[in-house]
């Protein structure tokens, strides 16, 4: 049987692994080394593969929680995991000096899963810088024709990342 | 002048009650009389029946007997076998041929009351005027331009505009509606949300221009008005459309309420799933079985806020994807394990 | 033995450096002093932010900053198509080897080469998927065999953590026509090793042992 999945990404320090860990009744398995390129600067470390987590159903069903390394150049990991997946869970660090193409490119590699699932979208780290506004990420998915569920979020906060995954699950079981 | 009329239902179906309701916004622009439907047996005008049902076909049977002083309907697949003025609406229901039998049966009723006089049928004068009255209560809750007018509704109307509104007691509110932003010093969220949902009538208005603004608000700070404008919506909508919306037309969202701020209503975030594709209230309000007036609540928040647009003429139930009740099963597993 | 941060910013080069704009165009192991340059991500749609020059901009300003800045101010920003780069695209990790460490970590490769017949790669790569150096005999996508690998000795790695097993010693691909092996050098380096079936598995990863130790104290 296939396994079901539902998958993070965004760019590297967004928070996946940590929104991973609040609902996986496991600490994530990570595949996280040593940066050696400018990313070195912001985080020591970065993923490589893939951080994995879990959660049991009731009836013993196992849904993974995947998250996805955040540089472009692991995009074949991209690939290979979004197999099987029920969703995605975009995260956005508003720190970054643009989100809002942060935003877009993850929109545009994952357009096709995307179109064959559904997305949310969360934005880490507004309490520490607030611009862009969530206002100003559903500015940009309407320019783009999209609406997706769009809120600030705290990773390390478990309510908020259940409150991304019921968006979703919303949109998945209306569509 | 167009009359208002009331059509009672009875052993009508769930969803044929809800088209119903739906097809009636369709007489509001008939010369004779408009209709609208009501709970209440005495004030309609006409008694609407599902003839096909035993306990229906009995009914009609006894309201003919009784010699009622409203028009029968019988909705039925059958065309004969029925009680003489009782006039049929063919099975299944279809606003092509609902209108003309209601037209029929406006003017079956209204010539009638004037045949009629008041010793005969004493309560028909008193029931037309209390007709009148719940029209009028109707139009004061209901029209934006007619009657009572709310703040929400002037600043909604005046949107590339900057408001100031001062209250009766001296207290004023800088209202930016286009960048969603509000400024004051004397009152708080919750004063504000009153307010957007008070009459107009008690309340002083100034335009302050636009090159003026950042004079006027100098010490003052930008609050986000987009909680007070959705909450006050929503406390003055009780399930009355507002001005320049239709249950017959679809509507879509072209953005995401954020419910994370605007309050966490499941009935809203599942709405706000739907919305997305499109549709039309009612099938909003049947395809979640919820009460359309709650469906008509949050479609006039979303459209206070700025999220609604018009998807053009009704379409057929939109869907990306058939309907898969293994996933669903899956999906509320899902739920259930992680509590939401 | 666990890498600090600070060893690790020193190891890279992250302060004092003496920089140079023309160098960026230069494959590593031909430059004279060490340069300072991000990554670029070439991707296949646009916009597409490269990682590594966001993360510069952000970061406070030093030199290296600075020219990286204006490195990839001057730099082509976006791409459309996937290009394959090669050792002299300037899309260039942040290292910290001499010339001379580079030309002798070429010489260790080419004698591995040597020793194992078969063998018809070998490519040492920064354990976050980016290319050092490299050997080859056939021509091979080199940038992507080594953030493809980097991935799958990650991979590697933790299967061994929870499998309750010590570190991992190499990862190997075992394919129809030939191998695959991977395994670290360092923490911040590994070195992959492809040959077809002649040469046989032993030989394969007793030979990328030894190398992989050498190339450990060369590149210190």
């Amino acid at each position: 049987m296939k396994q079901i999945k539902f998958i993070f990404t965004g760019p590297p320090g967004a928070g996946k692994t940590t929104a991973i860990a609040t609902i996986s009744e496991f600490p994530p398995v990570s595949t996280d080394v040593f940066s050696t390129d400018g990313l070195a600067k912001v985080k020591e470390k970065t993923t490589v593969a893939m951080d994995f987590g879990q959660i049991t159903l009731d009836n013993g069903q196992k849904i993974g929680l995947y998250g996805t390394p955040g540089q472009q150049r692991f995009k074949f990991m991209w690939e290979i995991l979004v197999q099987g997946g029920l969703g995605l869970i975009v995260l956005v660090d508003n720190r970054r000096p643009e989100p809002l193409k942060d935003l877009e490119a993850y929109l545009d590699n994952f357009a096709d899963f995307i179109d064959e699932t559904d997305a949310v979208i969360g934005v880490t780290c507004s309490d520490i810088k607030d611009t862009p506004s969530i206002d100003d990420y559903q500015e940009l998915l309407q320019k783009r024709g999209q609406v997706f569920p769009t809120f600030a979020i705290d990773a390390r906060n478990k309510d908020d990342v259940l409150f991304l995954l019921n968006a979703l699950l919303t949109c998945l079981e209306l569509s | 002048m167009p009359q208002r009329l009331q059509l009672f239902t009875s052993y009508l179906s769930r969803s044929n009650e809800l088209t119903l309701k739906v097809f009636l916004e369709l007489t509001k622009a008939d010369e004779v009389a408009s209709w609208e439907h009501t709970n209440n047996q005495e004030t309609a005008a006409a008694l609407l029946v599902d003839a096909d049902s035993e306990e229906g076909r009995l009914q009609l049977k006894d309201w003919a007997r009784e010699n009622k002083r409203q028009v029968l309907i019988a909705f039925s697949g059958r065309t004969e076998g029925f009680p003489e003025n009782v006039l049929v609406l063919p099975r299944p229901l279809r606003s092509a041929e609902l209108v003309p039998v209601l037209r029929q049966a406006s003017k079956q009723f209204l010539s009638r009351f004037q045949e009629q006089k008041e010793q005969e049928f004493p309560q028909a004068p008193q029931s037309s005027s209390l007709d009148e009255k719940i029209d009028t209560k109707k139009i004061d809750a209901t029209s934006a331009s007619v009657g009572v007018r709310r703040v929400l509704e002037v600043l909604y109307g005046n949107q590339n505009k900057i408001i100031k509104i001062i209250d009766r007691v001296g207290r004023s509110v800088i209202f930016d509606i286009e960048h969603r932003r509000y400024y004051t010093t004397n009152l708080v969220k919750m004063e504000i949300e009153d307010l957007l949902a008070s009459p107009i009538g008690n309340m002083q208005i100034e335009e302050v221009h636009h090159n003026q603004l950042a004079k006027v608000v100098q010490n003052l700070k930008a609050q986000d008005l987009d909680v007070p404008l959705w909450t006050a919506a929503l406390a003055i909508s009780a399930g009355h459309l507002f001005d320049g919306l239709s249950l017959t037309e679809s509507y879509r969202l072209n953005r995401w309420p954020d419910l994370k701020k605007l309050g966490q209503d499941p009935l809203h975030l599942k709405l706000t799933a739907l919305l997305r594709r499109g549709g039309n209230i009612g099938y909003f309000a049947d395809h979640l079985k919820a009460p359309v007036e709650d469906v008509i609540d949050f479609i006039n928040a979303c459209r206070t806020l700025g999220y609604l647009e018009y998807q053009g003429k009704p379409t057929s139930v939109p869907g990306k994807k058939p309907s898969n009740t293994g996933k669903r099963s899956l999906f509320s597993r899902i739920r259930s394990r992680l509590g939401i | 033995m666990k890498l600090t941060r600070d060893k690790l910013s020193a190891l890279l080069g992250f302060k004092g450096q003496n920089k140079s704009i023309g160098s960026e165009k230069k494959p590593i192991h031909a430059s004279e002093t060490p340069v300072d340059l991000i990554e670029k991500e070439k991707t296949d749609s646009p916009p597409q932010p490269a990682d590594a020059k966001q993360a510069n901009e952000q970061a406070d300003i030093t030199d290296s900053t600075q020219l990286v800045s204006e490195i990839e101010s001057a730099s082509d920003e976006t791409e459309v198509e996937t290009q394959e780069p090669s050792m002299e695209y300037e899309d260039l990790i942040v290292v910290n080897y001499t010339k001379e460490q580079l030309a002798q970590s070429e010489a260790k490769l080419a004698e591995f080469m040597s020793a194992c017949i078969g063998a018809y790669g070998a490519l040492i790569s920064t354990v976050d998927g980016h290319e050092v150096a490299y050997s080859l005999k056939r021509d091979l996508p080199t940038h992507k065999i080594s953030t493809m690998n980097s991935s799958l000795l990650a991979l590697g790695e933790s299967i061994a953590k929870e499998s309750l097993q010590q570190l991992c010693q190499f990862v190997i691909l075992e394919n129809s026509d030939g191998r695959v092996v991977s395994l670290r050098i360092n923490d911040i380096l590994m070195l992959t090793c492809i040959s077809s079936k002649s040469t046989n598995l032993g030989m394969l990863l007793s030979a990328g042992r030894n190398t992989a130790d050498s190339l450990a104290k060369i590149l210190r």
